[in-house]
Order: C-alpha cells, then sequence, then structure tokens
C-alpha cells in the first residue's frame, strides 16, 4: 500500500459553496422501480439507434431494446421488465429522436446475466466485448463508450486514474459510492489494471472529503491492493475534469486535439469503474446509477440508486417532493447541467444530479444570478426616455414611492434597454414593472386618504355646526321661558276658563222657572 | 482685573437671558405646520386603533412625543418608517397590541336585516353610510375606509367587511 | 478687499472645518441622513457660528483684553455661543417646527460644536480686524454647510445602494468621509499664507 500523496494543482477554476451538506449524510437507497421507464433513442456519437423489438413486447431486465448502427456505441437494454413501445416525435432532450416507453410490471424480472469471466477470459480483448455487451459508458457526464475508449489507445496504459472528485456544487454521489463501495471501487479498479497491464492506479479525491477518503484509506489498509494509491485533489471547480486531474495528478497539461490515452492515462468516474467491475465479475448489465437528488428546493435531498430511465417526477416524489415556491430544476450540476422545465424527462446512464433550487442557492452560485450595480451608466445612455435607470432600481428596492414619483417612473415605457446594455445582468425592466405597480397603488392609497380626510374634517364641520345649533336652540328656549311668557300663560289659563264655563252651562240645560 | 472682568461677564449673560426671554414670547413655536406635515403621512381611515379618536389626534400626540410612531396597523410598516424619517426619530417594530394592518376591505350591509335604526351612520368616522332613521342605509364603498366602527354599532349585527373591489395593497 | 476674499476661500475650502482641520464631525456623521435636515443644520450653524465669532469678538475687544482677562476666553465664549443657539432654537421652533423635530439633539449640540468654539477662537488668537473675522467665520460656516450638504447627498444614495452587510450603516459613512476629506487635501497649498 502507498501512502496518499499532497496535491499538485491546475490552472484557474473557481472556488464554489459546496453545498454538500444538503445530502452527504444521507445513505444510498433504492428509489424503487416507477411505474414506467424511457429511454430516448439518440446516441453519444450522434447516431440513432434503430429499435428491436414490436409494439407490446414484453421485456425482462438486460434485454436489449436498441442496437447501434455504426456498432460504435453499447446496445440500449431495458433496466427492467415490462412491456415496451416505440413512441414518435420529439424527445425531451430537444432532439426529434423517438423515444422507448417501459411500462413497468414491478417484477423485475431479469435476463440470463453473462457469466461472470475468468481466467483466460480475463483478457484484453474479452473485457472489452463484455463491456460493450453490458453497455458500459463514462457515467461522468460524456457518455463516451469505454469499451472504445479503451480501444483507441496508441500505446500501452501507464497510468489508471479513478475520478473521484465531485467539484459541482450539492453533488454528493460520487461522495456516497466511495464512503459505502470503497472496496468494490478498489476491486475493479485493480482488476482492471491487472488484465490491462496497467502498473499503477490512482484513486483522486478532493482533500475536503474526509469520510470518502477516510473509506478508501481503511480498505487500502486492510486489502491488498498493492497498485493504488490515494491522491488529494484541490477544493475547486473544475478540479474534477478530465486534463485537470491530469494536469494535478501528473503535471501535464494536455494539448488541445489530444486525449488522455494518447498519453497512457486512461480516466475513468466512480460509477463507471463500478459498472466495469459488476461488467466483468457479475455479468450484469448497467442498468442502475446513483444520482444526487439535491437543493433547498426539495423536502428531501437524498442519494438514490435509480433505474436508468426513470422519470424525474418519480424522483421527485421519492424525495417528499418539491417545495413552495419558485424553484427551478437542473438535470445534472449547478454549473454544467441544464435547466429543464417538464418533470417526464428521465434519467440517462450520465445524469449524475437532479438539481431542485430555491431562490437562495440560486444567490450562492455566481453566474446565475444577477451582480451589483457598478454604476456604470451604460442603462442611462441606452434609455429612451431619458430616464436614470440605476437610480429608479435602487428606488425600487427600497420602495421609496414619492422619490420613485419624482424620479417619473411612470414614464418607463418598459422597452427593456436598459437590460441588454447591463453588465451585471440586473433584471431592470421586470424590477420596474413591478415597481410601477407598487407605485399606482401607492398614489390611489394616497389620494383615497386625502378623500377619507376631507370627509371626515367635513363631518366635524357639521357635527359642530349641529353642536351649536342645538345649544342655540336651547338658550333662545330658556330664555323665552324666563321674560315674555307670562301674558302666554294667562291668556292659556282664560282660555281654558271659558271653556270649561261653557260645558259646565251647557251640562246644567235652561235654567227653570220662577216659582215664587 | 479679573473680578472686573467676571462681573461685567455676568452682567452681559444677564442681559442676554432678559433678550432670549422677550425673544421667547414674541416668538410662540408654531407646531400646527408639524402636526399637518405628520397627519398628512397618516393613511386618514380614523379607526381610532391607535388609541386616539382619529388621525389628526393622533398626529397631535405624536407631535407633543405623547405617543409612539408604531401605534398605527392601517399605516403598517411604511408608516412607521415614514415617520421615523420626517421627525428623526428611530424606526421601531409595529405595535401587536394595536391590531394587524389588513387587505383593504369596505363595509357591507347586509339590506334585508337592516332595521333603520341610524346607529351607524353616527359611528361612520367619514360619513361614508348613507339613509336616515326608517329608511334603508347603505354604505358608499368608494368612501369607506375600512375602520370598522360601524360593525360593533348595528343592533342587528348585518354589517360585514368584504375585500375593496379593483384593488389590492401593494405587497409591502 | 482682494484679501478678505481669500480669507473667505481659505476658510472655505482650503481649510476647511470639517475635512481639513477634522472639526465638527458629530454633527456631519448625525444629522447627514437627509439632505434638507443636514441643510438645516448646516444654516443654523451658519447663524451661530458668523453671530458668535462677531459677539466673542467684541467681547473679547472689549472686556477680556482690555482687562487681561484672556484666560477667561473659553468659559465666556462657550456662555455667547450658548446664548445664541438659543436664539437659533427659538426662531427654527417658530418657523419650522418640522426641522426643529427632525434635528431633535442636534440643535443644541452646536453650541458644544468643537468647529464653532474652535473659529471663535482661532479668530481671537489671530489678532485680526473686526472685517476679517467675520469673513473667516463666514467662509468657514459656508465650507460646513457645503460638507454637510455634499455628504448627506451621498448618504442618501449610498443608503439604499447595495452595501455588503459589513459596512452598512456608520462604517460606509466613516469611509466615505475619509475620502471626501482626501479629496479635499487637493486644496492644499492652493492659498500661500
Amino acid at each position: 500500500m502507498k501512502p496518499w500523496r499532497s496535491y499538485g494543482d491546475f490552472a484557474g477554476g473557481v472556488a464554489l459553496p459546496a453545498r454538500k451538506s444538503l445530502s452527504s449524510e444521507a445513505p444510498i437507497r433504492n428509489a424503487g422501480i416507477p411505474p414506467r421507464l424511457i429511454y430516448p433513442l439518440d446516441l453519444a456519437s450522434g447516431h440513432r439507434a434503430l429499435p428491436l423489438f414490436r409494439d407490446g413486447d414484453h421485456v425482462k431486465s438486460g434485454t436489449p431494446l436498441a442496437l447501434c448502427p455504426e456498432g460504435f456505441d453499447p446496445p440500449i437494454c431495458a433496466t427492467s421488465s415490462g412491456r415496451v413501445q416505440l413512441l414518435e416525435g420529439p424527445s425531451p432532450f430537444a432532439s426529434d429522436a423517438p423515444l422507448i416507453l417501459l411500462e413497468t410490471d414491478g417484477l423485475d424480472l431479469k435476463a440470463p446475466s453473462l457469466p461472470p469471466l475468468e481466467g483466460t477470459e480475463r483478457s484484453p480483448e474479452h473485457v472489452l466485448e463484455r463491456l460493450h455487451a453490458c453497455g458500459v459508458l463514462g457515467m461522468g457526464g460524456a457518455g463516451f463508450p469505454t469499451a472504445q475508449k479503451i480501444r483507441s489507445l496508441l500505446g500501452p496504459l501507464k497510468l489508471l486514474i479513478i475520478n473521484g472528485a465531485e467539484c459541482e456544487p450539492f453533488l454528493t454521489c460520487d461522495e456516497r459510492s466511495l464512503r459505502e463501495k470503497a472496496r468494490e471501487v478498489l476491486t475493479a479498479a485493480e482488476a482492471l489494471a491487472r488484465i490491462f497491464g496497467i502498473p499503477e492506479v490512482i484513486i483522486a479525491v478532493e482533500s475536503s472529503r474526509f469520510g470518502a477518503l477516510s473509506s478508501l484509506q481503511e480498505a487500502l489498509f486492510d486489502g491488498n491492493f498493492s497498485l493504488s494509491a490515494l491522491f488529494h485533489l484541490p477544493d475547486r471547480y473544475p478540479a474534477g475534469g478530465e486534463r485537470q486531474i491530469i494536469q494535478t495528478v501528473r503535471g501535464l497539461a494536455m494539448p488541445g486535439g489530444t486525449h488522455p490515452v494518447d498519453h497512457g492515462i486512461l480516466c475513468l468516474n466512480v460509477q463507471t469503474i463500478l459498472a466495469v467491475g459488476a461488467a466483468i465479475d457479475s455479468g450484469e448489465c448497467l442498468t442502475r446509477r446513483v444520482i444526487t437528488v439535491s437543493g433547498n428546493g426539495v423536502r428531501q435531498p437524498a442519494n438514490l440508486d435509480v433505474l436508468i430511465g426513470t422519470p424525474i417526477d418519480y424522483l421527485l416524489e421519492c424525495c417528499g417532493g418539491v417545495k413552495e415556491g419558485r424553484q427551478q430544476l437542473i438535470l445534472g450540476g449547478a454549473m454544467m447541467g441544464f435547466s429543464v422545465a417538464s418533470t417526464e424527462i428521465p434519467i440517462t446512464k450520465t445524469t449524475s444530479a437532479l438539481l431542485v433550487l430555491s431562490d437562495t442557492d440560486l444567490a450562492s452560485i455566481p453566474h446565475l444570478i444577477e451582480h451589483p450595480c457598478i454604476r456604470c451608466g451604460a442603462c442611462t445612455d441606452a434609455c429612451p426616455q431619458g430616464l436614470l435607470p440605476h437610480s429608479l432600481h435602487d428606488l425600487v428596492k427600497a420602495k421609496r414611492m414619492a422619490e420613485l414619483e419624482h424620479l417619473h417612473l411612470l414614464d418607463c415605457i418598459e422597452c427593456g434597454c436598459c437590460d441588454v446594455v447591463c453588465p451585471s445582468i440586473i433584471p431592470l425592466t421586470e424590477r420596474f414593472r413591478q415597481g410601477k405597480k407598487q407605485l399606482r397603488r401607492y398614489l390611489t392609497d394616497e389620494q383615497l386618504a386625502r378623500k377619507a380626510q376631507n370627509r371626515h374634517q367635513a363631518r366635524q364641520v357639521r357635527l359642530q355646526r349641529e353642536q351649536l345649533e342645538r345649544e342655540q336652540e336651547a338658550e333662545a328656549r330658556k330664555n323665552a321661558l324666563g321674560q315674555g311668557a307670562k301674558p302666554q300663560i294667562q291668556e292659556a289659563l282664560e282660555r281654558a276658563r271659558l271653556k270649561r264655563e261653557q260645558r259646565l252651562n251647557a251640562a246644567q240645560g235652561p235654567s227653570k222657572p220662577d216659582a215664587l | 482685573m479679573t473680578l472686573i472682568a467676571l462681573l461685567l461677564i455676568v452682567g452681559l449673560f444677564g442681559l442676554l437671558g432678559l433678550l432670549l426671554e422677550t425673544l421667547a414670547s414674541r416668538m410662540p413655536a408654531n407646531e400646527e405646520s408639524l402636526v399637518l406635515e405628520i397627519e398628512a403621512l397618516l393613511p386618514q381611515t380614523q379607526c381610532a386603533q391607535c388609541g386616539f379618536p382619529g388621525c389628526r389626534p393622533y398626529a397631535e400626540a405624536i407631535a407633543h412625543h405623547e405617543a409612539e410612531i408604531n401605534q398605527c396597523p392601517p399605516g403598517g410598516e411604511p408608516l412607521i418608517l415614514a415617520l421615523a424619517d420626517l421627525l428623526g426619530r428611530e424606526p421601531m417594530a409595529a405595535d401587536a397590541t394595536r391590531g394587524h394592518q389588513k387587505d383593504p376591505a369596505v363595509a357591507l350591509i347586509d339590506e334585508p336585516r337592516c332595521i333603520g335604526c341610524a346607529l351607524c351612520l353616527k359611528a361612520c368616522p367619514v360619513d361614508a353610510i348613507l339613509g336616515a332613521s326608517r329608511y334603508l342605509h347603505t354604505v358608499i364603498a368608494d368612501e369607506c375606509t375600512g375602520c370598522e366602527l360601524c360593525i360593533p354599532s348595528c343592533p342587528v349585527d348585518c354589517i360585514e367587511m368584504i375585500a375593496r373591489p379593483h384593488q389590492k395593497r401593494a405587497s409591502r | 478687499m482682494s484679501h478678505l476674499f481669500l480669507i473667505l476661500v481659505s476658510a472655505l475650502i482650503v481649510n476647511n472645518v470639517v475635512l481639513t482641520q477634522f472639526l465638527g464631525l458629530c454633527p456631519l456623521m448625525g444629522a447627514s441622513r437627509r439632505l434638507d435636515t443636514a441643510l438645516g443644520l448646516g444654516l443654523a450653524t451658519l447663524f451661530v457660528m458668523t453671530l458668535a465669532t462677531t459677539t466673542t469678538f467684541l467681547v473679547d475687544h472689549a472686556i477680556l483684553t482690555p482687562l487681561g482677562a484672556g484666560h477667561l476666553r473659553t468659559l465666556v465664549f462657550i456662555g455667547l455661543i450658548a446664548a445664541v443657539v438659543q436664539a437659533s432654537e427659538l426662531a427654527m421652533k417658530a418657523h419650522s417646527p418640522r426641522l426643529f423635530e427632525a434635528l431633535g439633539l442636534y440643535l443644541p449640540l452646536i453650541t458644544t460644536n468643537c468647529a464653532v468654539l474652535g473659529v471663535t477662537l482661532l479668530s481671537a488668537r489671530k489678532n485680526a480686524g473686526l472685517l476679517e473675522t467675520l469673513f473667516f467665520s463666514l467662509g468657514a460656516s459656508l465650507g460646513f454647510v457645503l460638507v454637510l450638504v455634499l455628504f448627506s447627498s451621498l448618504r442618501e444614495r449610498i443608503e439604499i445602494a447595495d452595501v455588503p452587510k459589513p459596512f452598512q450603516g456608520a462604517a460606509i459613512g466613516l469611509i466615505t468621509a475619509g475620502i471626501a476629506a482626501i479629496a479635499f487635501s487637493g486644496f492644499a497649498g492652493m492659498i500661500r499664507s
């Protein structure tokens, strides 16, 4: 066992926030069998595979479904059992290639696997055929068929590098694979090295991946891996690029147009070497891979062992679903992945992650989000209405409504010229649209407040006036009672007396004649 | 010498003191403009949630340092910030005991149940309810500020608050 | 006449009270959040400084120096400045209560503004005439107003700009003041006095 070596370095690169803690402690778990599996017919070489089946055929896991016409790419195999059919029409990967749709039966019946290679069969040619038959290709992202990669070397192989670097933020699938399957990785690497006569094997991992490094150290210590050594890579993106690793490990900067195999170096991803090991030792077809589902937009980030062809929506459900709010879906890493809008897209052999990024996640990755305003003034020059977009932007952010009105935000015609010229990629027009809405509401609120104030003051005046009138009336009545009321009272009493007399006279009737 | 100087200085200061006294009596503090400026910032809901019977009394209380700037729920945080800016005071968290900022709402009288008692007419601080004793009452939605003072005044509980039509508060 | 103008300009920009002599920094940092408040304070200080310098000049020449009581200068000058500040407070309360409210504590603090006391003591020490003293105090106070106006305009914009968290508030204000002071040091040597 050779001790580890401290790292060399590669040129350039950027330090990115790792964001690995979301999923680095989640052990790999089986994602199960989804109701349907999808396989696009487009191949890495650019060719389109030709289907081997008829619609409605029942297939088992490992059955080849489509072949590459040139024989360059390995065949496309079913990854579970069920019924297949061909779907015409554009695939979600922005090409017009048709898709193979497999409706799983849940039984996961397996086609008979090939026998493990032993003894004399462990020769380079046999191995390359086996790798082709089992569909092994570069699972780190490029998807180059591994057998072809080895075949294309011009001289003897001098070094096998297992690329354990996972420099993209959020991704932890390779790290977890190294932690949980360190022995398998080393076994497969040594086996491949011995078959092809490669004298040296280096497992390159970033220096901060303590978990992976300690698992590998333990396995190296315990097992008989005499060709292998660990190598610590710098903690920078893209330390896991093939050429960057070679520059770090060997100090060799390869000119463009040349490939690692031209220099006798074979560089394989962790998932790929595991697939190689399974193909040689168990004859297993490549049907699964480990991916990371992560990001602050998903409820339970996880590292999943998924069937190739699993649609994204099934995986999102496996992870507790997407949180509320605006999230961005990315297949692959945040740096080199591509954003997808539909959740019916499948996982392929080269998909390493499914990221559900919230706004806070996006803000932490430099090129995906706007930068602060640098007061360059390009927006002011570009504005056809003679406004000051940089000032308006600051005021909209600070919600200073009165000053926005003063700087004529409502005169903005939303033409978008300021967006185009801004070197900090600030979405100015969008901000102004929101700002104008808020400004109009503010102005309406102001108007209503003025109206209410006037009405209230008018009411106060009215109440005071009524109060005054009431007081005046009471005053008048009191005065009237105090002074000249007596004659009126006398008259009233007189009238009452007269009436009473009349009534009495009428009641008594005519008087009796005098009797003498 | 120092003593003479001191005596002269003391005399001078005494004169200055008298001068200032005269000035103070001739130039009374004019607070009205301050109160008006504060009142102009208030939302004019006249709801009395601040503890004062209307927006003008609250403005006066603020001017006299008898009330804090965070007592107005309809004004919410933008009001607190605006008042802090105007008066040079520190912004503070809204006083939650006074109530919370609600979405704009107007009162609606359930006309079949209205008994024409005219109690709500008296309660409305902006005279936004139309009607008379024994006649049907109705709320003029355009004039209603959503202060909810009419609701407790109704003996048959026929007034409820509905969202203000065609206008949503800006997300602040 | 030209030497009066030179005195004015020298006090205004070359030996600016705030940015070159570093007097009166408290109102600079404290009352410069809004342009109108800063302008109000600046004009109040202008009124106080010019009036105080004139009265202190007269008191110094009429009472203190003839009686050899120069050691009472600081005491007497502070008292006179306090009286003038009181007068300006009354005036402001009557004419602009909002400004009075917004300035709060900074208005009576003009009394302890080292710029005001500094200008009065400096002119007393110079033994110049009344006219020179007047122009000197006018220049110094105009310089104070200038800096307050410039600084508050900057601060209004900085407050809503995207300042990194460690620098927000007073920190960026002090950095700005420092850079402004460096800029004003470019005037040094402009007037050979």
